[in-house]
């Protein structure tokens, strides 16, 4: 499979979502995969848009590869060392006007998928996620 | 993102489809600005047409959430499946907020 470079911004997000939705349909990904995937996508790009590349643009490299019975997703920045599976979980004890407004999406995104590994190597942040190919 | 409202035993019913992305969400903050401005006290959000929900969306609903209870309202949820149900399980929201299974239910409630 090839690799898509993009510059991260919200604007990539559709290209994005159908080059590796197109690649999960053909690894025969179950249907309810697709949404997580398509979180994960949102809240990864949005994230690294806003945060790695402070909304001036950068490259983001997205890669789709079979591994055993999963099918996984690399999105490769050059931001600052941001390792995702860090985030913490809400704290659901408070009241939701104590709730801070966001912050929930790097959770989200590291929690959904079955499988996700974070690496820097060099330069670039590496996140790959994986999701298993049951039915 | 799309809107239909009605109104129900004194709450607002405002059913939700569609997506409620980065992208689409601003359509729901616009949406709630109205129930604001109209001293809407209960507002039941039935999201049984709602596909897809990422953080920007919850980022939304909290934000409503607040405005309402601080002008003495209440917002609370009905219909919730599929992924849209999983990512309020794992954001904390279903623990945060009244949750109901149908419409009905949170008429009741």
């Amino acid at each position: 499979m090839a690799v898509l470079s993009v510059t991260a911004s919200l604007a990539s997000l559709p290209e994005v979502r159908e080059y590796v939705l197109g690649q999960a349909r053909r690894a025969g990904l179950p249907k309810g995969a697709e949404q997580k995937i398509d979180l994960v996508l949102e809240e990864i790009l949005v994230n690294v848009a806003n945060h790695a590349y402070r909304r001036e643009g950068g490259p983001l490299e997205v890669d789709c590869f079979l591994r055993d019975d999963s099918f996984c997703c690399l999105l490769r920045d050059w931001g600052p060392p941001f390792n995702p599976l860090e985030a913490a979980p809400p704290d659901v004890g408070q009241d939701i006007m104590d709730q801070p407004i966001g912050g929930l999406g790097i959770f989200l995104a590291t929690t959904m998928p079955d499988h996700c590994a974070y690496e820097r190597l060099g330069n670039a942040n590496e996140l790959t996620f994986c999701f298993t190919r049951k039915p | 993102m799309e809107f239909s409202t009605t109104k129900k035993d004194g709450a607002l019913v405002v059913a939700v489809e569609g997506r409620m992305d980065a992208i689409t969400t601003t359509e729901f903050d616009a949406q709630s600005q109205t129930w604001l401005a109209d001293g809407e006290k209960k507002v039941i959000a039935d999201l049984s047409g709602l596909e897809y929900i990422s953080s920007a969306g919850l980022r939304s609903i909290l934000a409503a959430a607040k405005q309402l209870k601080g002008s003495g309202g209440q917002l609370v949820f009905c219909g919730l499946s599929g992924m849209v149900e999983e990512v309020f399980n794992v954001s904390g929201f279903a623990a945060m907020f009244t949750i109901h299974k149908t419409l009905d239910d949170a008429l009741a409630g």
